[in-house]
């Protein structure tokens, strides 16, 4: 007969005592820790994000001058009408998309190519090179609009003398209806470049450089490389920079240099969503206006947000 | 189909030599294993004849055509990375696909083959995947069928087992010799795992600082080491190495250094310093009773230090004069640590290095004796015939060993 080479059998449980249950009280502090730990960033959005967006919320159903002394009247939903009714806000809607292309074009679209141009260069040369895009940066909006509004002067001015020696007549840049919306753009292009270069950069290189000898083994030419191997990897950093471009750059850099350059004129040519709500409040001193033209913008930009977060989250699964 | 041959290959980087004129000639259908120590050159050597690295010095030279300065894609040379870079953001089929579009193929011929190479390395059902949704092992089978799709001349594979745990590098280590020898393609692999060396290899080339120290068939490297280096680095346990000195007075050639004795052969030899290599598992374990050991015979006192359970086998380790030894054998070996043990082996499987250059010293019988092949031309002159130990075998600088040792 056969005997079964059994398992060896568990040890008997060692004898342990039970440690005491900590109060009630004890046990609602620990649970409470994480929540305290949240609360002075949670106080700040309450006090500067989210109080004031219920406010403005609550401004859009009346009509108001800001005057302290003057009271609100309850409109209901009439400034939303007269929002959308609005002829400024097709031409602003026209202005905004035309910046946010320009935006891209240059935050974007060259950035990339200038990227994938200087890989090749040595470090020294790159450096030095990064470092002058990178020097508008640093420069604040509202003192780069007042420096281009020197260097843009019709009389004088730096630009219109420097077009003088290749035969450019003298050209008033930011009064011209038909140059006040691309001048305006190419200065925040400007801008924004010296820093998507260098986030362009640092996406290309953390793409192995094996996938760009696998294709050239595979290959594979420079084109097919770059439109099939690199522009795919570096994606994540693309969808970064878009949404930057179209969130952030719109907002808080063409804002102030329109501000500075143009105060959205000649006629409403460079006013945007954001310069046209800023001057329905501040201007006329229509806040129920601004306030439902802010609720309406604020509800668009978070559907764009949206879907800029939800194609993040699917392309940065690339990366491994 | 192409053999490759490499005339004079030099390469620095920034200052530091990579690679130090290698010249080598793999033949069509060989499976070549370049092995080496990190650092040694190999992967830098396989990119120069993917056409990665552009060398300083030499010659590419691939199915008779000198592909020195041809761009990777126009040398018919396929690559499995270790990473395997597979495109992470295209499915398994058009990764398998890639060189073939890239070259501008039929999208039937596309599909034909990707389908094919697919059904052969068992990724059929995987073909939609992408990289990151595989195990380490499909991924590696992708990377072999990327190569493979092409059907290239020549498959430069570096390091492809070594992400794999070990299991499955066993197992993939028998696929990839029976598909080398069902492609009947040339292959040249680069691995500083001497397993898959010694396993996989027709021939192996070993590196160490960027200069061949042995070409030959793995039983060759195994058993007739060139230098010190290759002794020390195949096998596991390595060979033992016992620094000696050799000498031969009364007609016969002796042996003697710290914890080692050994009457070699009849012959004459000026006292010099040799270092004496021994495998492992070529020493075996005589009692105490044994006294001097014999004519023919060396003779090691060790004590040993530790004993190592390896299942079927047992390692001894211990110490022979200053020299950490180890001798292997069945289980038990019946020997315990603070043991003091006296061990054997024939003088045939002892291997003489010399201590300055580490190149192998090989004995050349007296002339008047010796084999009308000994093939050193130098021995006929009466006046080396004592100093014969010191033929050094030093490849010359174009890698002679490398040619003739086929």
């Amino acid at each position: 007969m056969f005997l079964v080479d059994e398992p060896p059998p568990s040890p008997p449980a060692p004898a342990v005592t039970t440690a005491a249950r900590p109060s009630r009280a004890r046990r609602a502090g620990a649970a409470a820790v994480p929540y305290l730990y949240l609360l002075p960033a949670l106080a700040g959005f309450a006090v500067w994000v989210y109080l004031p967006l219920g406010d403005t919320i609550g401004y859009s159903t009346v009509s108001w001058n800001l005057l302290p002394t003057v009271p609100k009247v309850g409109v209901g939903l009439a400034n939303y009408h007269r929002v959308l009714d609005l002829p400024e806000l097709r031409q602003a809607l026209g202005t905004t998309g035309f910046y946010l292309a320009g935006l891209v074009l240059l935050g974007v679209i060259v950035p990339v190519l200038l990227g994938a141009a200087t890989r090749k260069l040595g470090p020294r040369a790159r450096a030095v090179y990064h470092g002058a895009l990178f020097v508008p940066v640093l420069i604040s909006p509202i003192v780069a609009a007042t420096v281009w509004t020197f260097l843009l002067a019709p009389n004088g001015g730096v630009v219109n003398e420097l077009l003088a020696h290749v035969g450019v007549g003298a050209h008033n840049w930011l009064l011209d209806p038909g140059t006040a919306r691309g001048t305006v753009v190419i200065i925040a292009g400007w801008k924004v470049l010296g820093a998507s270069v260098l986030i362009v950069t640092a996406g290309l290189a953390s793409i192995s450089p094996e996938y760009h000898e696998a294709a050239a083994i595979d290959g594979a030419g420079r084109l097919r490389t770059f439109r099939e191997v690199t522009l795919p990897l570096l994606s994540p950093t693309l969808l970064f920079l878009f949404t930057t471009a179209v969130l952030l750059s719109e907002s808080q850099l063409v804002f102030p240099l329109i501000n500075g350059l143009t105060a959205g004129g000649p006629g409403n040519a460079t006013t945007d969503l954001y310069y046209l709500l800023y001057s329905f409040g501040f201007t006329s001193f229509d806040v129920g206006l601004a306030s439902a033209a802010g609720v309406l913008f604020f509800a668009a930009f978070a559907v764009i947000a949206v879907g800029c977060v939800a194609l993040l989250d699917r392309f940065s699964l690339y990366q491994d | 189909m192409a053999g490759i041959v490499l005339d004079r290959i030099g390469k620095s980087f920034g200052g530091s030599v990579a690679l130090d004129g290698i010249s080598l000639d793999v033949a069509d259908g060989e499976l070549l294993v370049l092995l080496g120590p990190s650092g040694c050159g190999k992967s830098t050597l396989l990119r120069i004849i993917a056409g990665l690295i552009e060398p300083d010095a030499g010659r590419v030279i691939i199915g008779q055509r000198d592909m020195t300065g041809t761009p990777p894609r126009d040398r018919d040379v396929a690559m499995v990375f270790q990473s395997y870079a597979l495109y992470p953001h295209l499915t398994v089929r058009r990764n398998l696909g890639f060189g073939l579009r890239a070259r501008r193929r039929p999208r039937a011929e596309v599909d034909a083959k990707v389908t094919a190479t697919a059904r052969r390395l068992g990724l059929d059902g995987l073909l939609d995947r992408r990289p990151r949704e595989l195990s380490g092992g499909q991924r590696q089978r992708v990377a072999v069928g990327r190569a493979m799709v092409r059907d290239p001349a020549v498959f430069l594979m570096d390091e492809p087992l070594s992400n794999l745990d070990a299991q499955l590098r066993t197992a993939t280590r028998v696929e990839l010799a029976e598909l080398h020898r069902s492609l009947a393609a040339t292959f040249v692999y680069v691995t500083h795992d001497q397993v898959e060396a010694m396993t996989m290899a027709t021939r192996i080339v070993v590196l160490n600082h960027g200069r061949i120290e042995q070409v030959g068939t793995p039983a060759d490297i195994y058993a007739e080491p060139a230098s010190v280096f290759v002794a020390g680095f195949i096998g596991a346990p390595p060979m033992n190495l016992l620094p000696a000195t050799a000498g031969g007075a009364r007609g016969q050639v002796r042996l003697h250094g710290p914890g080692i004795e050994a009457t070699l052969w009849d012959g004459t030899l000026d006292e010099r310093p040799v270092i004496a290599g021994v495998r492992p598992e070529r020493l075996r374990l005589v009692s105490e009773e044994h006294g001097e050991p014999a004519a023919g015979e060396v003779g090691l006192s060790m004590t040993v230090t530790a004993v190592e359970n390896l299942g079927g086998e047992e390692i001894a380790i211990g110490q022979v004069g200053e020299q950490r030894v180890c001798f292997r054998g069945e289980r038990p070996l019946a020997v315990t640590a603070g043991q003091p043990v006296r061990l054997r082996c024939p003088a045939a499987d002892l291997r003489l290095f010399d201590p300055g250059s580490g190149r192998r010293l090989r004995w050349v019988p007296d002339p008047d004796v010796r084999d009308p092949d000994v093939r050193d031309p130098d021995v006929r002159d009466p006046d080396v015939r004592d100093t014969d130990l010191s033929d050094t075998d030093v490849p010359d600088p174009v890698g002679e060993a490398g040619r003739v040792s086929r």
